[in-house]
């Protein structure tokens, strides 16, 4: 090892914790070299491939290495907030009417897309290349959407010749797609504020419908991340790296592989930008057909958007030296601090808005950076709740239930492309998420502002 | 569904299909041969937090190979329902070594499955060595997709071991 490990987690996690692998895997990242600072874990850990899902670990811009394992082959799967005007109240009566649109309108489930989204190459290159400006540009949602975006909906040195056929043969036809397994979009309510005056620069407020939207890059980036896999494991090889697993398998950050992974991955960051930024806008769709108002009367717009699996250049001070250093973040946040330069202004005296789903049937979580987290995690925290049960395990756990009767039990409609899907996605199968954000919340890498509670879930 | 406009034409319905039985039967020209030595081919899903693992044995690599196709297979689970005619495909891939060779193959299969919509009937090994396989299929397209998304196989805690004549496979896939 050359750097030690430092996980965030209470007392019971870390029981759990030992019973699986991932305390191997921040160990194994930490052998990885030009590392910078402790292999980190965030309190969502659990046992992934390669690194932890919820591993952060920076590396030396000269010393370091790029790992396409450590970023994830769901790159940018990532996270996006919308508020409305409306109260939950006024929503109730067309719950279930507005579940029916949203599962219509916003292709969920395995290989489904909207029939009237057909992209050619060269319009896929451009997604690729601008991310959610491209479907600005298409008349799908607005400047202001752009400005709060993490990289305002765009990461720069993104080259699509970098990208094989099969990347963009497996991208053309999931724009704009849910997808399936965790990803999910949901109605909310705001159920608690935490911090009034921070709520109040974000525009939240008790009663309040948010939506959530959780997806990714799709097949686009299984297939970059694939590719670039193969291609780690004879570069890291040629440049004498020693892998503890495979899946770690990494090039130094200044080698041609290196370089090339970083504007492949751009690519993929950018289609999920746009993928989200297209779903939103049928979000939208779908509030007006059944509310009949305009989506700018219900005031739906964006809060935020944050990326959940990335690699990224970055400044940070590490003992008393500023450096620019490449953090990994697999399944965990950017949570950049008050007045940073990289947060939007409109949040730049509280803070980067950071968002944290949990499992379909308890909370999520609106929080903002702190700047002890921008010194001790550089700039990171937890990305959801953490999986606690294996699919299998979940299943089990499921059987016999009417798991869409008790979630309407509690309120909360359901749609779902998949039943299997339901049942491995069942709110035990997760850690609570509310233990998740206290323990950020007490390690002071980031500052609970307000609690969302579903109303209304679209499963893949 | 969506997923069935992709590629079902006006008014076909399809032949119904649950993907896991299919799976499991699979027949394989390579399978069975082998087994009066006493060696046993089987698969096995292994738990895991988030995703799942696949471990298979076989008294063959040819076997192994299979079997750790059918296990991948097993897991797009779900209601499927096939239409058109069987056709003929080849997958041929190459791979620094047994290990690499095995996620690329599976990798292949996937994209074959999802990103192609071909549903394999039967598989049966022409060659294969450390550096290279070549599996010959009769697949049949599919109108549904699987259930299931498998985002890629990957190489944590990868393994293909020969030990006492048996061939042994350890993969995790990423879902």
């Amino acid at each position: 090892m050359r750097t030690d490990g430092l996980v965030f987690a209470n007392r019971a996690m870390m029981a759990a914790l030992q019973k699986e692998q991932a305390l191997e895997q921040v160990r194994n990242v930490a052998t990885l070299p030009g590392i910078v600072g402790p292999s980190l874990a965030m309190p969502d850990i659990h046992w992934g491939y390669g690194f932890p899902i919820g591993g952060v670990a920076a590396f030396d811009a000269d010393e370091g290495i790029v790992s396409p394992g450590g970023v994830g082959y769901d790159i940018n799967c990532g996270v996006r907030l919308l508020r409305s005007n409306l109260q939950a109240q006024e929503l109730r009566p067309c719950l279930q009417q507005l579940a029916d649109a949203l599962f219509r309108n916003v292709p969920s489930g395995v290989g489904s897309h909207r029939r009237d989204l057909r992209l050619t190459l060269a319009q896929e290159r451009k997604v690729l290349q601008q991310g959610a400006r491209w479907a600005v540009a298409q008349g799908m949602g607005n400047e202001l959407d752009l400005q709060h975006i993490e990289d305002g909906g765009c990461l720069a040195g993104a080259d699509p010749d970098l990208l094989s056929e099969r990347a963009l043969e497996r991208g053309r036809d999931q724009l704009g797609t849910l997808g399936s397994g965790n990803h999910f979009l949901e109605i909310q309510m705001v159920d608690e504020i935490r911090e009034p005056r921070l709520a109040d620069v974000l525009g939240l407020f008790p009663g309040q419908v948010t939506v959530t939207i959780h997806t990714g890059s799709r097949g686009l980036g299984y297939q970059v991340c694939d590719d670039y896999l193969r291609i780690m494991l004879r570069a890291a090889a040629r440049y004498g790296i020693s892998l503890p697993d495979r899946q770690l398998c990494c090039a130094p950050l200044n080698s041609p592989e290196g370089r090339q992974y970083l504007a492949a991955m751009a690519c993929a960051a950018n289609f999920a930008f746009a993928n989200r930024q297209l779903i939103t806008a049928w979000v939208r769709e779908s509030f007006e057909q059944v509310l009949h108002q305009s989506a700018a009367a219900m005031g739906l717009s964006v809060i935020y958007d944050v990326c959940h699996n990335i690699a990224k250049y970055e400044q940070h001070v590490v003992a008393g030296v500023p450096r620019r250093l490449c953090v990994h973040r697999k399944g965990a946040t950017r949570a950049f601090p008050p007045g940073h330069p990289d947060v939007p202004a409109c949040y730049r005296a509280i803070g980067q808005p950071v968002l944290i789903p949990g499992d379909m049937g308890r909370y999520s979580y609106v929080l903002v950076g702190t700047a002890a987290g921008f010194e001790e995690t550089f700039g990171s925290t937890c990305h959801g709740a953490g999986r606690l049960l294996s699919r299998h395990a979940a299943k089990k756990l499921a059987s016999g239930r009417r798991i869409e009767e008790e979630l309407a039990a509690r309120g909360i409609v359901l749609r779902a492309a998949g039943r299997g899907t339901v049942a491995e996605e069942i709110s035990e199968a997760y850690k609570d998420v509310t233990e998740v954000v206290e323990v950020v919340q007490q390690a002071g890498i980031g500052r609970i502002v307000a609690r969302l509670r579903p109303l209304a879930v679209i499963k893949g | 569904m969506l997923g069935i406009e992709r590629l079902l034409p006006e008014g076909i319905r399809g032949e119904s299909m649950n993907f896991q039985q299919k799976a499991r039967h699979i027949p394989c020209a390579n399978c069975g041969q082998h087994t009066k030595k006493g060696g046993r081919a089987a698969f096995r899903l292994l738990e895991h937090t988030a995703d799942m693992g696949i471990e298979a044995v076989a008294p063959t690599c040819d076997e192994l190979f299979v079997q750790a196709a059918k296990a991948l297979l097993s897991i797009l689970a779900g209601q499927g329902r096939a239409f058109g005619d069987v056709q003929e495909r080849t997958i041929e891939v190459t791979a620094g070594d047994m290990e690499e060779l095995l996620v690329v193959w599976l990798n292949e299969l996937l994209f074959m499955i999802q990103a192609r919509g071909l549903w394999p009937l039967d598989m049966a090994v022409v060659r294969i060595h450390a550096g290279a396989l070549e599996m010959r299929l009769r697949v049949v397209p599919l109108a549904a997709n699987p259930e299931r998304e498998i985002k890629a196989v990957t190489y944590h805690h990868l393994l293909v071991t020969h030990r006492h004549g048996q061939w042994r496979a350890r993969v995790y896939l990423d879902l």
